[in-house]
């Protein structure tokens, strides 16, 4: 093994491991205080006025109707066309989405490289333009993905900078890490396309670098660009997940379980067990309008001694 | 003892041309039709000098290439790599890790191409 490939395996278990942390973290998560704010996409006919199941008089008697697609389809314009932004932001949007869209081409990019890496590591086929259908296809997919994505996604984050940078109203929320995490992204593309540009215009030396991390086998980057472009890219895939730029797993959560959770509080169901665990869990934090050292139900059923 | 030269090129004429062209020339060769065979008859062989085309199938040259100069014992193994197409030149001549490495692209002259071969041994 070489130094980068030792670095490579340890980003990713970093990764893996910060992923697995942040997912489960919100999965197990007290219940939310949820915005009741429509539309939410999976009320079946009532999403497009922005309605609710709650409309009907009678709604506890009748079997509630949700509407999948559509909450997929509000998904997917969400995901791919940030569409929040582009609608209440669109100055934003503009570095935002090609940065985003990048980034999504770039995750395609490496899965294709782990693709063609398998393909020829465990089923003795080259990827090149001259192999059977699905190599071909792998090897043709790769190249527009790789450049047209580190190209978006450098020039998204570079974008996002300036606007950090220059943005009277948000100059008061940056920290230095938003600057951090922009510059790296901006530098780890810019040095992956020079690098691929002289050194590996077909990926086929990225292709071989990953098929050697599967088969455990080592493997020597010839040169110092195609190095410090390993050695970035495993530093952002480190990086993303243990900084706030793994909103994504946040987003999930934030759109599933607070902002188009609508189920109702029924006796007996599991968001009437999980509220009693809340309400007998103590107050803890002080303050003059605290009642510290109470349950939460008692602060909430019981009246202040000035209310008596 | 003849030097050993190690050929390894997908296309059937190219390896016997070369064979021959390297017999003649009084060297020692070995063939192998691409990078995984050649990975296995390396060892065996040990070869003062490789050939090398790109584009073969099961492990290429770019693959085959990296992976020996990863290891200790030939990373300043001689290597000619022979090539139809000049896109990838750069990966093998600028580098501060490629050995002793040459890029010629193909037709190949015999004449200059022994030269060549007698240049990276020190003949």
């Amino acid at each position: 093994m070489t130094g980068i490939q030792l670095f490579t395996y340890f980003a990713f278990l970093v990764a893996f491991i910060a992923i697995l942390r942040k997912v489960l973290r919100y999965a197990t998560a007290p219940e939310s205080m949820r915005w009741e704010l429509y539309p939410v996409p999976h009320e079946k006919g009532r999403a497009e006025y922005g309605g609710s199941y709650f409309e009907e008089l009678d709604w506890w008697t009748k079997e509630r109707e949700t509407d999948l697609f559509n909450e997929l389809k509000e998904m997917f314009s969400e995901i791919v066309f940030l569409k929040g932004i582009f609608h209440h932001n669109k100055k934003v949007w503009n570095s935002s989405f090609p940065f985003h869209f990048g980034l999504y081409m770039t995750i395609g990019w490496l899965v294709l490289l782990m693709t063609g890496g398998i393909l020829e590591a465990f089923f003795g086929m080259t990827v090149d333009s001259q192999g059977g259908f699905f190599s071909t296809a792998v090897y043709y997919l790769t190249i527009p993905l790789g450049f047209g994505g580190l190209a978006l996604a450098g020039l998204g984050a570079f974008g996002l900078f300036i606007w950090r940078s220059t943005d009277k109203t948000q100059k008061k929320f940056n920290a230095p890490i938003d600057f951090f995490n922009l510059i790296a992204f901006t530098v780890t593309a810019a040095v992956a396309l020079a690098a691929s540009i002289m050194y590996d215009p077909t990926f086929s030396f990225l292709r071989s670098y990953t098929g050697s991390l599967l088969t455990f086998s080592a493997i020597s980057s010839p040169n110092v660009l195609l190095t410090a472009e390993i050695i970035l890219l495993a530093f952002l895939t480190l990086l993303i997940p243990i900084t706030k730029m793994s909103h994504f797993v946040a987003k999930y959560f934030l759109y599933h379980s607070v902002r188009w959770n609508d189920q109702n509080n029924e006796r007996g169901s599991k968001i009437e067990k999980n509220i009693l665990e809340l309400l007998n869990k103590q107050v803890g934090w002080s303050a003059d309008h605290i009642r510290t050292g109470k349950t939460w139900g008692e602060v909430i059923t019981e009246p202040k001694n000035e209310e008596k | 003892m003849p030097k050993k030269i190690l050929i390894i090129d997908d296309e059937e004429d190219m390896r016997i041309y070369l064979q021959v062209m390297f017999n003649k020339a009084g060297f020692e060769t070995a063939l192998a039709p691409n990078g995984e065979e050649a990975l296995e008859v390396i060892d065996d062989f040990t070869p003062d000098l490789v050939t090398l085309d790109i584009v073969m199938p099961k492990k290429s040259g770019i693959n085959f290439f990296s992976l020996i100069r990863a290891r200790e014992d030939m990373k300043d193994l001689p290597v000619i790599v022979l090539s139809g197409v000049s896109g990838n030149r750069d990966f093998f001549e600028d580098g501060d890790k490629i050995g002793p490495t040459l890029f010629l692209e193909k037709p190949i002259d015999p004449d200059s191409l022994i030269t060549k071969v007698n240049e990276l041994l020190g003949e």
